[in-house]
């Protein structure tokens, strides 16, 4: 299984131990700076979107919520359109971390395919709220009920996103601690980031009782301290994966 | 004369050991830094809003909380001298501490239940104080964290029926290196909620 055909020594020494030559390598790279860019994106629409980034809390007044959507519309928008390409910054990334894992299992990659799976529910409801927004900031003037429903809809969306993010984090642990014995395409310290991520995602359960403090949707523990994790997580992922080892047999 | 070391003890010497599998310091340094941002927010909060932040206080059980944390510093004790029995081949004797520090934190948890029992009787209007917000927050956090380390010991005492073989001793190190961080979270969070004013 050697790569002596293309060309040296160097060659070899492929991603991750993958044993396939440039055209992968370079697919990678692409995959990830558009994860990156999308990101950025994304992220000058919400900072745009909400005016600074700390998100607005949800024990604003109804007047103050609609104010939101009514000072600024032409900006609203334009965030909207920034946040919706920033919706596409995981797809690549979730396809990257499902290739890698369907090498560690066997014939019947479970985990794998339900890892793809989450992760389209995680980044879905993202697209959602995008949705909400745009269509609050699209005609300011309808009825305040309909708007203020669509914001709190829109970012307990975006907010209250346990569940996916918990399962993804259980699979990685699953597939590096229990699966990955013989190739370690992955290190183990990656399955104990994995249950930093679990640890910290369960509370963000509680975002639906709190209007207020730190579990509400704009509070350390509802959206700070995940996003964060789930960030340091999907960086130290991508970073293992592009780390350039030989490729065992 | 032969002036080279043996190639083993070489490799010692230029490769200090943690204790631990390396991964478990990522939960550890992690849970540390997640835990000093919640305890910076906790303090921000509770400068906005003093006299209520204090009126909570006032009504918190100091003996529980000194109880707490006698055991948890107990079991610590215990599960550092178990790591220790089992690295010496003392099988029998560590699984016995462990199981005695696993119990330990059963306590810890059946205090945590007789207190939280007294402030939810109140029900939900024990949350209009955000102190107490806060209080759920940082000791159920830790909670969790008690009742996923019984778990570990519990498993790590089944686990010491073989002693002896480096990995699972790094394993053993492991376990016992997570109960250490849930005491030291504790040692931490029981001065800030209990004490401070």
């Amino acid at each position: 299984m050697g790569s002596s055909s293309s060309g040296g020594g160097e060659r070899s020494m492929a991603l991750n131990g993958l044993d396939d030559g440039p055209e992968t390598l370079r697919d990678h790279w692409i995959a990830i700076w558009m994860g990156i860019i999308f990101l950025v994106v994304g992220s000058i629409g919400l900072v745009a979107l909400c005016g600074i980034l700390p998100f607005p809390s949800p024990s604003l007044s109804p007047d103050q919520v609609l104010a939101i959507y009514r000072d600024n519309p032409i900006r609203m928008r334009i965030g909207v359109l920034l946040l919706f390409i920033g919706t596409m910054t995981f797809n690549q990334l979730y396809t990257i971390q499902f290739l890698h894992m369907r090498r560690v299992e066997g014939r019947f990659p479970i985990w794998s395919y339900t890892l793809l799976c989450t992760g389209i529910m995680a980044a879905l409801p993202a697209w959602l709220a995008s949705l909400l927004w745009l269509a609050c900031t699209f005609r300011p003037d309808s009825d305040p009920g309909t708007i203020l429903l669509l914001h709190d809809i829109g970012f307990l969306a975006f907010t209250f996103s346990t569940l996916p993010f918990v399962v993804i984090a259980q699979i990685c642990y699953i597939i590096v601690f229990f699966r990955d014995r013989t190739q370690r395409v992955f290190p183990r310290w990656l399955a104990y980031m994995a249950v930093l991520d679990l640890l910290i995602f369960v509370p963000n359960a509680l975002v639906p009782f709190f209007k207020s403090g730190p579990f509400a949707w704009n509070g350390v523990m509802g959206i700070y301290l995940p996003l964060t994790a789930y960030s340091v997580f999907m960086i130290c992922f991508m970073t293992t994966v592009m780390r350039k080892r030989s490729p065992k047999s | 004369m032969n002036l080279e070391l043996p190639q083993r003890e070489l490799s010692k010497a230029s490769k200090p050991e943690v204790p631990g599998e390396e991964g478990v310091w990522v939960v550890i340094f992690g849970e540390m830094i997640v835990f000093s941002i919640l305890f910076a927010v906790f303090l921000d909060a509770r400068q906005k809003d003093a006299a209520a932040f204090e009126a909570g206080r006032a009504a918190l059980d100091l003996t529980l909380g000194v109880v707490n944390t006698l055991i948890l510093l107990t079991s610590s004790f215990a599960v550092a001298a178990a790591v220790d029995l089992y690295r010496k081949g003392d099988a029998w004797s560590a699984r016995a501490l462990t199981l005695v520090a696993a119990l330990l934190g059963l306590g810890f948890c059946i205090t945590k239940a007789f207190e939280y029992k007294a402030k939810l009787a109140a029900g939900a209007a024990v949350f209009d104080n955000p102190f107490h917000v806060y209080y759920f927050l940082l000791t159920g956090l830790h909670l969790v964290h008690v009742i996923v380390g019984i778990g570990i010991l519990l498993t790590m005492s089944a686990y010491m029926g073989r002693p002896g073989h480096p990995a699972r001793q790094r394993l053993m190190e492991s376990g016992g290196l997570f109960w250490h961080l849930v005491d030291l979270l504790w040692i931490v969070i029981f001065p800030l909620l209990y004490i401070l004013h």
